[in-house]
C-alpha cells in the first residue's frame, strides 16, 4: 500500500514536470498580467511611470463617472440584444438551409461570407454603406420616402450602437447558423419520420422534436457569442470608434481608451476588474450549462 | 523513453525562464543607461556642437507619416559630412505616436529627438522626458521664431519644445454659392452667418451652408473652438485651475454651433476635418473653417477655385475673432544627447531644409527667416500662406496642459451631444464644466 501510495506521488511529479512548460508560460502570460491589472486598478499611475496607492479610488471614479450607466447600458445592449438577434437569424437561417432545395451548396457558400470576410473589409463596406450622402442604405430609405433628408445612422448619438450592432449581427449570424444547422443534422431523422405518421405538423416537429434537441447546443453557442460579444472591439472600433460621444462604446472601448489614449492606466485597470468580474460569471455559467439536455432515445 | 520526454520538459521550462529572465534583465539595464545625465550632455559651457560631435556618433530623429523625408534625409547626410554625428531618421505612424514613445520611455529607449505636437510638451516636461532648449539652441535660432510660435512652446519662462509646422485656420466660403442667392457681401459675424444659411441650404439639391464636425474628439474642437474664443469664453479660466466654458458665453457658442448644424453637411457626427475639407471643395458646402489645402489640390489638379474666398474667422456678439493655430513641434528628449539633438535640429530649421518642407506642404512659416528666403511666402496670390499669415496676431492655439486628451474628449462630447440634441447647450457645458474642473484639480 505503501509503495502504491509512493509511487502515486512520483507519477504525480513526473506529470507536473511534465506540464510544468506549460505552467511558464500560464503563469508568466497569463497569471502574471491578470494579477498585475487587478493591482494596478488600486493605483494612478502618473506618466513618468510613479504609481500612486489610491485605494478603491478608481473603482469610486468609474461607478460615479457620467459616462458609466451609458457604458453598461451599452454593454448590455450589446450583448443581450446582440445575441438574442444572431441566435434567432441564425436559427431562420438554419432551418431554412436544413431543407433541399436547388442550389443549396451555393447558398450555404454565400452565406458564409459575412463571417469568413475580414472585418477591416466589412467594416469598410458598411461605413460606405452608411455614409449619409452616397450611402446605399440612406439612399434606399430616401427613395422609400422614408428619410426627407440624408440621415447619419452612424454619426447620430441615438443610432450609432445599433447601426454597428447591425454589422456585427450580421458578420456572427452565419456562423450560428452553421452550428445550428449541424446540430440539426446530428437529429435522428427516424424521430421526424414517427412524427410525421402521428401526424404532427412541420410546426409541431420544430416545437416538440428540433426546438427542445437543440436548446443545448443554443445555450452553449449563446454563451460563447456572448461572451465573444463582450470582448468586441475591432468592429467598434473600425466602424465608429465607440462615438459619437461614446454613444456605441463598450466596456472594451472605454478600456483603450482609459488605457492607450489618456493614459489613465490605473482607471483602465478598474474597468478590466470589472469586466473580468462579468465575464467570470459568463464562464461559470458556460462551465455549468452542460446541465440537463433533451434527449430522445 | 519516459527519462528523454522527461528531460526535454525540464530543458524546456528552463529555456523558457531562460528567456523571460534574458527579457526581463535587458529592459532593467536599458532604464538607468538612457536615464543616465550624459557624457556630452554635462558639457554644456563648451560650443555644443563640437562636443556633442566628439562624444556622441550618432543620434535618433523621429518624423511622423514620413513628413519631409526626402529633405530630411538630404539634410542628415550634409549634417553628418558638416560634424561627424549621424542622424538616424525613423518615421512612425501619427495614430500611434503618443503611445509608442511613452512606450519607449518606460523602457529607457527614446528617441533623441523628435516631431511632435504641442499638447505633449507640458506633459512629457513633467514626466522628465524632455528638456528644456533655451541653452541648447543659438540666440539667433531663438529669436528667428515668431513670438505667438514661442508662446506655445514655452512652460513658464522655459523653452520646452522647438516650434515646428504650424498651420492658421481662417474661413473659407464658396462667393458663387452666396452669389446664386443673391448674396454680395461675405458674412463677418456668426449671426450674420446664421441668417444666411437658410437660403444657402438645401438638402434635395445637395447643397449645405456649411460643414463641420461634432463627434470626432479631436476635429471637433478645431471646428468649435474659433466660435467659442469668438463668444468671449475659453477653455481654461485665468488661473488654468478650473474651465472657462461653463458660462453664459460658452453656453451661447455651444448653442450658435448647435444651431449651425441644421444647416450643415450632414455627415459631422462622424466627420473628420478632411470631411470638411472635402466637402467644401466639392462644393456641397458654402463655407468651411479649416486651411487652403483642399484648395492646393485644386490647384494641383488644374481645377478651378477661383470661387473661393478666404476671410479671417467670424467674429462673436462682441467682434472678437480668433483663428486656430495649430503647432507641431521637435522635442529633445532626457538621452544624454541633447546637445548633439539641439545642434541638429538647428541645422535642420533652416530655409534650405525645414522651410521648404513647410513651403511645399502648406503650413505658415513661424521662422523669419523663411519670409525672408523663400518667395513664395511673401507672395500676395499665394493662397496657402498669404492670407493666413495675416492672421497670425489673432491666433491662439489649445492648451498645453496634462491632461488633454481627456479634456479635449469631454468637451468635443459636450459639444456632440448638444448638436444632436441629447442634452441642451447649458447641460453639456455643465457636464463637461464639471469633468474638466476635476481633472484641472488633480
Amino acid at each position: 500500500m505503501n509503495g502504491l501510495a509512493k509511487r502515486e506521488r512520483r507519477e504525480k511529479i513526473v506529470n507536473l514536470i511534465y506540464i510544468l512548460p506549460m505552467l511558464i508560460i500560464f503563469v508568466t502570460f497569463i497569471l502574471y498580467p491578470i494579477t498585475q491589472v487587478f493591482y494596478m486598478s488600486f493605483f494612478e499611475r502618473k506618466i513618468n511611470g510613479d504609481m500612486v496607492f489610491v485605494g478603491l479610488g478608481n473603482f469610486v471614479s468609474l461607478f460615479t463617472s457620467p459616462d458609466t450607466p451609458r457604458m453598461f447600458q451599452n454593454t448590455f445592449v450589446w450583448v443581450v440584444v446582440g445575441v438574442f438577434f444572431k441566435l434567432l437569424l441564425g436559427l431562420g437561417l438554419a432551418l431554412v438551409l436544413y431543407r433541399k432545395f436547388l442550389g443549396k451548396r451555393v447558398m450555404t457558400a454565400i452565406m458564409l461570407i459575412p463571417y469568413a470576410m475580414p472585418a477591416a473589409v466589412s467594416c469598410m463596406i458598411w461605413r460606405l454603406m452608411y455614409n449619409p450622402m452616397f450611402g446605399h442604405i440612406i439612399q434606399f430609405l430616401r427613395d422609400l420616402h422614408i428619410l426627407d433628408r440624408p440621415g447619419d445612422f452612424l454619426g447620430n448619438t441615438r443610432t450609432s450602437l445599433i447601426a454597428v450592432m447591425i454589422v456585427n449581427i450580421w458578420a456572427v449570424t452565419p456562423f450560428c447558423a452553421l452550428n445550428i444547422l449541424s446540430t440539426m443534422y446530428s437529429i435522428p431523422t427516424y424521430i421526424y419520420e414517427a412524427a410525421k405518421i402521428d401526424g404532427a405538423s412541420g410546426m409541431q416537429q420544430f416545437f416538440f422534436i428540433t426546438f427542445p434537441l437543440i436548446t443545448s447546443s443554443l445555450r452553449t453557442l449563446g454563451l460563447l457569442i456572448g461572451i465573444w460579444a463582450f470582448n468586441t472591439f475591432d468592429v467598434i472600433y473600425m466602424v465608429t470608434q465607440g462615438g459619437p460621444a461614446n454613444s456605441s462604446s463598450i466596456m472594451v472601448n472605454f478600456i483603450y481608451q482609459n488605457a492607450f489614449q489618456f493614459n489613465n492606466r490605473g482607471y483602465s485597470a478598474a474597468i478590466s476588474v470589472v469586466s473580468f468580474l462579468i465575464l467570470s460569471v459568463f464562464a461559470v455559467v458556460y462551465i455549468n450549462s452542460k446541465g440537463e439536455d433533451t434527449r430522445y432515445e | 523513453m519516459k527519462q528523454f520526454k522527461k528531460f526535454l520538459s525540464v530543458l524546456l521550462a528552463f529555456v523558457i525562464l531562460a528567456g523571460i529572465g534574458g527579457c526581463s534583465s535587458k529592459s532593467a539595464e536599458t532604464v538607468p543607461a538612457a536615464n543616465a545625465e550624459t557624457s556630452a550632455g554635462t558639457n554644456s559651457t563648451a560650443d555644443p556642437g563640437t562636443v556633442a560631435a566628439k562624444e556622441t556618433v550618432s543620434i535618433t530623429y523621429v518624423t511622423l507619416g514620413d513628413t519631409g523625408m526626402g529633405f530630411l534625409k538630404q539634410a542628415a547626410e550634409e549634417f553628418k559630412a558638416e560634424t561627424g554625428i549621424e542622424v538616424k531618421l525613423e518615421s512612425w505612424a501619427y495614430s500611434d505616436a503618443y503611445q509608442k514613445i511613452l512606450t519607449l520611455a518606460e523602457g529607457g529607449n527614446m528617441p533623441d529627438c523628435m516631431y511632435g505636437f504641442s499638447s505633449w510638451t507640458q506633459q512629457f516636461k513633467e514626466a522628465g522626458y524632455t528638456v528644456a532648449i533655451d541653452d541648447l539652441i543659438s540666440e539667433d535660432l531663438y529669436n528667428d521664431f515668431s513670438a505667438s510660435a514661442l508662446e506655445v512652446c514655452s512652460v513658464g519662462d522655459e523653452l520646452w519644445a522647438m516650434p515646428s509646422y504650424m498651420s492658421i485656420r481662417g474661413m473659407l466660403f464658396n462667393k458663387v454659392r452666396l452669389e446664386e442667392v443673391g448674396i454680395t457681401t461675405i458674412p463677418t459675424t456668426w449671426e450674420e452667418f446664421k441668417q444666411i444659411s437658410e437660403q444657402l441650404t438645401d438638402p434635395s439639391a445637395g447643397k449645405y451652408a456649411y460643414t463641420m464636425v461634432a463627434g470626432h474628439p479631436k476635429n471637433t474642437l478645431d471646428c468649435f473652438l474659433p466660435i467659442l474664443w469668438a463668444y468671449g469664453a475659453n477653455v481654461m479660466d485665468e488661473t488654468g485651475t478650473a474651465n472657462g466654458f461653463n458660462n453664459e458665453k460658452g453656453v451661447a457658442a455651444l448653442q450658435m454651433y448647435a444651431d449651425m448644424a441644421q444647416y450643415a453637411v450632414p455627415d459631422y457626427g462622424q466627420a473628420d476635418i478632411n470631411s470638411t475639407q472635402n466637402n467644401f471643395t466639392t462644393q456641397l458646402a458654402a463655407a468651411y473653417y479649416h486651411n487652403a489645402q483642399g484648395l492646393a489640390a485644386l490647384a494641383e489638379a488644374g481645377e478651378d477655385y477661383s470661387w473661393a474666398v478666404i476671410t479671417e474667422p467670424l467674429a462673436g456678439p462682441d467682434g472678437q475673432k480668433y483663428s486656430l493655430g495649430v503647432m507641431d513641434v521637435d522635442l529633445i528628449f532626457n538621452t544624454g544627447n541633447q546637445e548633439a539633438a539641439a545642434k541638429w535640429l538647428e541645422f535642420w530649421h533652416t530655409p534650405g531644409y525645414q522651410g521648404q518642407v513647410v513651403n511645399q506642404s502648406g503650413w505658415v512659416p513661424n521662422q523669419q527667416s523663411y519670409f525672408a528666403a523663400i518667395p513664395q511666402f511673401t507672395d500676395e496670390t499665394n493662397v496657402m500662406v498669404a492670407p493666413f499669415s495675416k492672421m497670425e496676431p489673432i491666433t491662439k492655439f489649445k492648451p498645453s496642459i496634462t491632461c488633454w486628451e481627456e479634456v479635449q474628449k469631454y468637451m468635443a462630447d459636450a459639444v456632440t451631444k448638444a448638436v444632436m440634441g441629447e442634452l441642451s447647450a447649458a447641460e453639456a457645458m455643465e457636464t463637461a464644466g464639471r469633468q474638466v474642473d476635476e481633472l484641472l484639480t488633480k
